[in-house]
């Protein structure tokens, strides 16, 4: 294979990756081929392996790196650039597909969790907004009737409130913190198959 | 070449130190980390551009022969890093040297 096809199928590998992604990587080996001159060019494809070899490589250890990111809470790295270097990752690993196959339904079912858990939640913490809007309001009309009978009305609606703010928030940090260890067993299994 | 696997973080080193002399371009960092260390490509890039995106090298472009070469340089950030690497490798070379000597103490 020469240097212009192999760059050519290396390209179809990446080419769905987020875009400053794929351009700095093929830049990076399209510039390597270069430097390292029409002689060495036998040896660097040996070394890289197939294309595909060579993409699942680069492909799984940026899975690595972007979700290390996201740990580290640093901007430019967005849920959804992972989840397509994840879906691209499954589908260059040298794996059968039924395993393949397997990955994607995990993944499905990522989404789905987070999706019907995040409802659930959300729903949970408007009831208890709304309820507690409800008694506040309550409270504050009983007032005329029994000092002590408003301000406990009153409360027992704040608290329903601050309650109902907790449920969402934890709601989002635990569906950050599911994808992340959901990403990282899948991109567990790819090094898995891939170091071989 | 040695028979000892290098891990992903000992390359980060070897790749800031040799950036930390001088700018260097992807062909010529790869070659002078491939003189210690077994290496893929598909291997040594990723490292490269994680390096790029913690802030630890910065790139600009220079054309050489009517073609483009994409320079690496060190920030402040990597030079702190390297710091960093450079004092934990040599911790953890002493420790492995004294038990491997025997010289290790309880």
């Amino acid at each position: 294979m020469r240097k212009e096809e192999y760059l050519e199928e290396l390209r179809k590998y990446l080419r769905r990756l987020p875009k400053e992604d794929y351009e700095s990587a093929m830049e990076y080996f399209t510039e390597y081929f270069e430097e390292a001159g029409p002689e060495a060019e036998q040896e660097i494809i040996r070394e890289l392996g197939t294309p595909k070899e060579a993409a699942n490589e680069l492909l799984s250890r940026l899975l690595d790196e972007k979700t290390e990111l996201i740990k580290k809470e640093k901007k430019n790295t967005s849920i959804k650039s992972i989840l397509i270097i994840t879906i691209l990752a499954i589908f260059a690993a040298p794996i059968g597909i039924p395993i393949a196959i397997t990955l994607v339904m995990l993944l499905f079912v990522l989404l789905l969790l987070i999706f019907v858990m995040l409802v659930a939640v959300i729903c949970c913490g408007a009831a208890f907004l709304l309820g507690g809007g409800k008694l506040l309001i309550q409270g504050i009309l009983a007032f005329a009737a029994s000092v002590s009978g408003g301000l406990l009305v009153t409360g027992v609606g704040l608290a329903s409130i601050g309650t109902g703010i907790l449920l969402v928030i934890a709601a989002c940090l635990f569906c950050k913190a599911l994808s992340i260890a959901l990403i990282r067993l899948i991109s567990e299994k790819l090094h898995k198959k891939g170091e071989r | 070449m040695y028979y000892y696997p290098v891990s992903a973080v000992l390359i980060e080193c070897l790749i800031l130190s040799v950036i930390s002399r001088q700018d260097s371009y992807g062909y010529e960092i790869s070659q002078s980390v491939k003189k210690v260390a077994k290496i893929k490509e598909s291997t040594l890039y990723p490292i490269l551009r994680k390096l790029e995106q913690h802030e630890y090298v910065t790139t600009y472009n220079q054309p050489v022969n009517g073609r483009n070469r994409k320079y690496y340089s060190m920030t402040e950030k990597g030079k702190e890093q390297l710091a960093f690497l450079k004092k934990e490798w040599k911790e953890y070379r002493d420790l492995l040297d004294d038990l491997i000597e025997g010289r290790m103490t309880e």
